[in-house]
C-alpha cells in the first residue's frame, strides 16, 4: 500500500446557536491507495475523521464532507460562539499519532522522488511539508465580501 | 469490540456522526450510516482509524473483528 502525505485547506461558514462563524482550517491528512477497494483518506491533524472512495476525487469529496459534518455536530451542541470556538480548537488539537508517523515517512518518499504528485492526479499541486496545521475561528458579526475566498485544492506535502 | 477492548468508553450519537470517547480522547468521525457512508469497506476503514486514533489494542480488536486481519 502506498501512502501520500497531504495538506488541506478547508473553509466553512457554520451557523450555530445565535452566531455565524467562519472556520479556516489548514490540516494534514494521509491518503492511501488500496487495491481493489480504492482510495482512503485519513486525517492526521485534526486526527479523528476519515473517508474513502473508489477514486481519489470521490474520497476527497467524502473527506471534505466528513470534516464539515464534525463542525456541524460541534455547532449543534455549542451554546454560544465561545463554546463553539473552544470545541473546534480541542478538535484541532488532536493528532492521530500512527498516521502522523506514516505521514512523515511518506514525505521522505516524496522528497526522494519515489512518490510524485502525478501519482494522484495530473497537475496535482505540492506545498512544503513544514506548513503547520492551524485553525482560525472567527465570529462573523458583519459579513463582508472579502470573507469570500475560493477554497484551494488539496496539496501533496513535499 | 469497544466493550472488550476499550473499557470505559462512551459513545454519543450526534446529528451527523457518532462521537466515541476513550481515555479522554474523542473520535468524532464515526459515520451514522445515513450520510455518505457507502458500505462495509467504508465502515471498517473508519473503525481502523478509530482504533489508531484512540490507541485501542489492535490484537484485542482483531479478536472481535476478524476482518481487521486482512
Amino acid at each position: 500500500m502506498t501512502h501520500y502525505p497531504l495538506l488541506f485547506t478547508f473553509r466553512d461558514k457554520v451557523s450555530g446557536n445565535g452566531f455565524l462563524a467562519d472556520v479556516l482550517a489548514h490540516g494534514h491528512a494521509l491518503a492511501s491507495k488500496e487495491e481493489p477497494e480504492g482510495w482512503w483518506i485519513e486525517s492526521v491533524t485534526p486526527g479523528d475523521f476519515a473517508a474513502g472512495g473508489a477514486t481519489f476525487p470521490e474520497a476527497h469529496i467524502e473527506f471534505r464532507k466528513a470534516f464539515t459534518a464534525v463542525l456541524f455536530d460541534i455547532a449543534e451542541d455549542a451554546v454560544d460562539f465561545e463554546a463553539f470556538k473552544a470545541e473546534v480548537e480541542e478538535f484541532f488539537a488532536g493528532t492521530n499519532q500512527p498516521a502522523q508517523d506514516e505521514w512523515k515517512a511518506a514525505v521522505a518518499l516524496v522528497r526522494s522522488g519515489r512518490i510524485t504528485a502525478q501519482d494522484i492526479a495530473e497537475s496535482f499541486p505540492t506545498k512544503p511539508a513544514e506548513s503547520p496545521p492551524t485553525v482560525e475561528i472567527r465570529l462573523l458579526e458583519v459579513p463582508k465580501p472579502n470573507y469570500n475566498v475560493l477554497e484551494p485544492v488539496m496539496e501533496l506535502a513535499a | 469490540m469497544l466493550q472488550e477492548c476499550a473499557r470505559g468508553y462512551t459513545i454519543k450519537r450526534k446529528k451527523h456522526r457518532y462521537w466515541v470517547t476513550y481515555k479522554a480522547t474523542t473520535f468524532r468521525g464515526l459515520s451514522t450510516g445515513e450520510h455518505g457512508s457507502k458500505g462495509a469497506d467504508v465502515q471498517i476503514g473508519l473503525v481502523r482509524s478509530l482504533i489508531r486514533y484512540l490507541e485501542i489494542d489492535l490484537d484485542c480488536a482483531k479478536k472481535h473483528l476478524p476482518i481487521l486481519k486482512s
